[in-house]
Formats: structure tokens, sequence, C-alpha cells
């Protein structure tokens, strides 16, 4: 049972209840049938039985009974009747039974009602015989009137015939109608499964056609589509963080090669080799930097990370990250203020927190031109840890604020050749700050300036489950 | 001078570090398979190791653990690619006395050596000098060329390192390391922010350029005396 498919199963079982119902209803029909039938002959003898009883009382002298007898009931379709004395003898029969006797019915006793029996007489088959004991003119005669059963036979049989035949046959039809419909019904899960093969990397804009969107398989292709455009989603997604990392890592391999090759052509000066040195161990630096920020990526994807869990005075941390930072944006002129600093504690990796503020910083500071003030808040809001950086600088075009915490997006492709990563800084951020439960978003307007909020919880904890990796690093 | 035993698989690596080891005035044996290596910590008279932790046929650790077993005390800095925290512990729990991640400045590695093979000479002295430049640590003041300069907190630990470290070259990350105690380096320019703000105040006009930038690799304080 459990290799068929759907479809013979369901044809199995509606063809098992129908053989069943059809056997039931048969059965019941036959016997209701035959019971009738069987009423209808006994009504017939109790009206025969009745006209001989009345014969019987009209007659003062056995001659005239059996005159009267014979006139009425010698020839009587369908009916015979033998009319015994008290002794047993013949006192009356009809020609047919000459030769036969209905004697082995018992008459019952005086005033009793008439006894139905129904009794196989030899060749002559199966009869239906009634029984009854009357005075008679001169003695008591027992009256016995027999009908055969062979009609009756013949149309149960009949009946019987009728359904053994158009029984398997409305079955047979009734199943091929139900396996006609139950592929119908299942047609379009066939449709889907179609669907659902062709669609492959490469052709991740098919959907399954919805006929029905009410009905259940026509919600299932929804959720299945659904699905599909998710996963077409996140294959785009890789799509562009493949190609972007490409990009990124093969930019400074080409120009290294390109400048060795170059200055391998023929032979420089001293001055020129280490020129050309220093620009390959920038750019190793730059790839060593990469390197390092999608690997912490890749840990942090994977719960890799050993984030270490420790109480982070966050005032202490907040401070000592803008007293830092204070020197570049001095430099820059650009004022940087530690606004709000209450007195909070948060559990977390105080190193990769850290990181994250000088991150979120120096981004400020970059995109702020010089005269240009940035905030810094941190407050306690409903059990969590507020942390505001608000900056007067160029601000973000509305069109890139959805992308800017993704792998290498860069709101200004032009600043590629910046020394300080590849535009994976906020992605980290991000990374470290989900891992420790929290959130971060930016609202901007152009020329405005942005403004950063980090929420951290105060009873924070990492959202990665703890992997034997991490106990063991924290033990 | 030390002599190194320097234990490599990449024979370009391999080839460098010798070279720069050398030239650095060590004395340098290389072994590339840990038996190599095993064999030659064992045999020849060495001051201290530096270990490849992925080597053919016997692993760095493997090695590491059997030359501690076997007595063998000298200071052993560990080379690896992995830089997960436990694989770290692991190395430090074998019995490693340091290690760096690669890929790893030339200079830090230098540096790192110099502190397994220091003896706490000249680590604790109360007046650093370079050139005409004079650390008093007593007073917390400095001086140069008779003139007081006027310097940050921040900035006097800076100048502090970079004359301890006087004619070697330290790394940005070295000194996010070790003046700011950011143990994964600082992301951000703020270093060299300091630096160029220090070295207004330490190179007025007239005198002497003492703080070099060793472009790609960090900062050298020379002293010229």
């Amino acid at each position: 049972m459990k290799r068929l498919s759907i479809r013979w199963k369901l044809t199995l079982w509606y063809g098992g209840v129908l053989a069943v119902v059809l056997t039931l209803f048969s059965a019941v029909v036959y016997t209701v049938m035959s019971h009738q039938l069987m009423e209808r002959i006994d009504q017939g003898l109790n009206e025969e039985l009745a006209d001989v009883l009345s014969e019987v009382h009209r007659h003062q002298d056995s001659a005239s009974l059996l005159e009267w007898l014979n006139r009425r009931f010698a020839h009587h379709e369908g009916f015979d009747f033998e009319i015994t004395d008290s002794n047993g003898e013949r006192f009356f029969a009809n020609p047919r039974l000459i030769e036969q006797s209905l004697s082995f019915a018992d008459a019952s006793e005086g005033n009793s009602p008439p006894r139905f029996e129904t009794l196989s007489i030899g060749a002559a088959g199966r009869w239906r015989i009634v029984a009854v004991q009357d005075t008679g003119p001169s003695s008591p005669l027992t009256v016995k009137i027999g009908r055969s059963l062979a009609t009756f036979e013949h149309e149960t049989r009949e009946l019987l015939f009728t359904f053994l035949l158009t029984g398997p046959i409305t079955l047979l039809i009734a199943v091929s109608g139900g396996y006609f419909l139950a592929r119908r019904a299942l047609n379009p899960v066939h449709a889907i499964t179609q669907t659902a093969k062709r669609i492959s990397v490469q052709q991740l804009s098919e959907r399954i056609s919805v006929n029905n969107p009410t009905d259940e398989l026509g919600i299932l292709a929804e959720t299945l589509n659904e699905m599909i455009e998710r996963l077409e989603r996140s294959f785009q997604e890789m799509r562009r963080f493949t190609a972007d990392a490409a990009h990124e890592l093969r930019t400074p391999l080409a120009v290294m090669r390109n400048d060795v090759e170059v200055t391998l052509r023929s032979s420089r000066s001293g001055e020129e080799y280490c020129r050309v040195l220093e620009n390959v161990l920038d750019e190793t630096n730059r790839l060593t930097t990469m390197a390092d920020q999608l690997l912490f990526l890749c840990r942090q994807d994977a719960g890799l990370q050993a984030n270490r869990q420790e109480s982070i005075p966050m005032d202490d941390l907040l401070e000592g990250v803008v007293v830092n930072m204070q020197l570049v944006a001095g430099e820059k002129g650009v004022s940087l203020k530690l606004v709000a600093n209450p007195s909070h504690s948060i559990m977390g990796d105080p190193r990769q927190l850290r990181s994250v503020f000088y991150n979120l910083l120096d981004n400020a500071i970059k995109y702020t031109p010089a005269s240009g003030a940035i905030s810094v808040t941190s407050k306690a809001d409903n059990g969590q840890l507020v942390v505001v950086i608000a900056d007067t600088g160029i601000g973000i075009p509305e069109e890139h604020l959805a992308k800017i915490f993704d792998r290498f997006y860069r709101v200004d492709p032009a600043r590629s050749g910046d020394e300080n990563g590849a535009g994976l800084g906020l992605s980290i951020c991000q990374s470290v700050i989900r891992g420790m439960a929290g959130d971060i978003h930016v609202v901007s307007s152009v020329e405005q300036g942005t403004t950063i909020t980090v929420r951290l919880p105060q009873q924070s904890f990492t959202s990665h489950t703890p992997s034997p990796d991490n106990a063991k690093a924290q033990s | 001078m030390h002599r190194l035993l320097v234990v490599e698989d990449q024979k370009r690596l391999l080839a460098s570090l010798r070279q720069g080891l050398e030239e650095e005035g060590y004395e340098v044996a290389t072994a590339s398979t840990g038996e190599e290596g095993y064999f030659l910590a064992t045999t020849e008279p060495c001051d201290g190791v530096v270990l490849d932790l992925m080597l053919p046929k016997r692993d760095g650790l493997q090695v590491l653990k059997e030359l501690r077993s076997h007595g063998f005390t000298k200071p052993v800095l560990i080379l690896t690619s992995r830089d997960a925290v436990e694989d770290r512990v692991a190395g430090l729990d074998a019995g490693a006395d340091d290690y760096l991640v690669k890929p790893f400045a030339f200079a830090e590695l230098l540096a790192r050596l110099r502190a397994l093979f220091r003896r706490n000479v000249g680590d604790r002295e109360l007046v650093l000098r370079a050139d005409d430049l004079e650390m008093d640590f007593l007073e917390r003041r400095v001086v140069r060329d008779g003139v007081e300069l006027d310097l940050s907190k921040r900035e006097f630990e800076l100048l502090e390192y970079l004359l301890r470290h006087k004619n070697q070259t330290v790394t940005r990350d070295m000194i996010g390391r070790d003046v700011w105690n950011e143990p994964d380096g600082l992301w951000t320019n703020v270093i060299d922010v300091c630096v160029n703000a220090l070295r207004k105040k330490v190179e007025q006009p007239g005198h002497r350029q003492i703080i070099q930038t060793v472009r790609g690799v960090g900062y050298v304080l020379r002293d010229h005396q």
C-alpha cells in the first residue's frame, strides 16, 4: 500500500467503500424483497383458506361439500388443496395432487390459527403450505392448501442474479470514474512537480501557475512560489556577493601583478624597486584586512565566533572610544562630543563592541565635512541601552539606505580605493550587534546628516547557541 | 647572537624568513617538515624555535608537545594561519610562548622574538634618550634640545613605546595593542593621527626628523647618535 501513488490509493479506498456499500444494499434489498414476496404468498394462501373454510361451513353433508369443492377448487390456478378427515383419509384433493400429498404438513389443533410451513416435497420442489383443522359436516377435517414456491424462487434468483451482474459493473464504472477524478484532482500536483523539477539555479524566475488561488492546491502552489522567490532573492544576493568579493579580491592582485610585471621588464633603479615593493606591501595589507573581515563575518554567520561574555561598563567603553576618535575628528576640524553617558553595563564581548563604535565613528568622521559636528548619546530605554550617533555630514541618499549593511556595498563606488576596507565595516557592525541580540538602525537625509541608532539589551546574551568551542574559549 | 630554528613547509616563506632573520643578526637553521624540525631541535643547539603549525608528516602542535615532554625549554613562537581563539589556546597549552597569525608583519615577528629573548634589561629605565630628546619618567616630562614638550597622556605613552623600541620598526597593530590596549588593532586611522600630532610637537622646525613612517608597515624612531 505504501508504494502506491496517492491516485491509486484514493481509487482503491473509493472502490473498497463502494463495494461494501453495494453489498450491504443488495443484501438488504434481497431480504426485504423475498420477505415481501413470501408475505404475498401467505396472504394468497389465507384468502384461499378462507374460501375453502366458508364452503366447509356452508354445507351440512359431506356429499354436497365434496361436490362444491370439486366444482370450485379442482382446477384452481396456482394453489393445490387437500382435505383429510380425522383418520387421515383423504377427503378431497385437486387432481394434480392425486400422486402427491401435502400430508407432511401438520394441521394446527382445534381453533388455533392456521400454521404456515415451507416444505420440500420431492421432485415438486419447495412448497408453501398452510394447514388448519376444522369441524367438518360429519367429522373434523384438516384443510391443507399448498402453493409451489417455484415462481418465488425464480423471482428471487433473478433478483440475486441482477445484483451479482450489475454490482461489479457498477463498481467498475464507479472505480474508473474515481480514478479519473483522482487524477484530475491531482493534476495540479503533477504540474507543481514538473515546474519544481524545471527550476534550477539558472531558472529561478520560473513560477508555478496558480489556477485557483483559494483552494488547497492553489494555496500550496502560492506558498511554493513565495519560497522560490525567497530562494531567488538569496541567490541574487549570493551572486552579487560573489561578484563583489571577486572584484575586491582580484583588484589588489591585478595591481600587484601588473606593477611587478612591468617593473621586471627592464632593469630599474633601487628607488623604483622600493616604490613597487611598497605598493605591493600596501595591496597585501589591503588583502589581509579583507581576509580578516571576511573570516570574521563567515565565523559570525556560522556561529563559530568565540564571543566572550563579560560585563561591559558601557560608559567607560564609549568614553574611551570617543576620546580616541576625538583626535581623528579634531584633525579634520569636526567636533565630536559625548553628550549623555549614564553608567550602564551590558553583557558581551568588549573587543567586538569597541570595534563597532570605532567603525561607526570613523565613518561619521569620514563623511562629515570640516566644521561639522558629531554627537554621541547613550540612554537607557525599556531595558535596552540605546546609543545614538548623529552627524551633520553629507548623508546617505534614500536608495542606498537599505543596502548599506550589505557586504561590499558602497554608497560611492569610486571610494573603492579606500584603505580602511572593502565595504565590510558596517556589515561587521551589524553582525556583532545582532550577535549580541541587539539592533542597528540608520536614518539619513542628504546634506543634513546621518543618525545611527544602536540598541543593545541590558541583559544581553549571544544569540548563537553556545558551541563546545565557545565553552572552551570561555573556560 | 641568538641561534634560531625555523620550521616552515612553504619554501618561499622559509627563504624570506631566513634572509630577514639573518639580516637582523640571527643565526638561522631551517627545517621544512615536522620530523626534520624535531630532529634538529633535539640534536642541534638553538636558543629558540619559530614553528609553523600546519606541517607535513608531523603536525606542529605534535612536534611542540613532544619537544616539551622531552625537556626542551627554549622559547617557541608559533606561526599559524588558524587564528580562532581555541587554536591559540591549544598552541599555548601545548607549550608555545607566543603565537603569530599569518600573514604577519615581519617587523612584528622581530619584535616578538626580541621580547622572547629579552632579559628585562633596559626595560624599566627611568630616563629614555634618543638624539637630543630625553624622556624622564620620574618627573613625567619630555625635553628636546632643552625645551620641554607639552604632550597629552596618549602622546606620552606613544612616545614611550617608540623610545623603548627605538631603531626598531613597530607596526600599527603593535601600537594599537600595546598603547591603546586594543588586542584586535584599530580599524581606523587614530594611530596615524596621534603619531602626526606627536611628530608636530617633537619635530619643531630646525629639529631632525626622528619619527619615520615605514610605508606599509608602521613607524620607527631613529636614534642618530
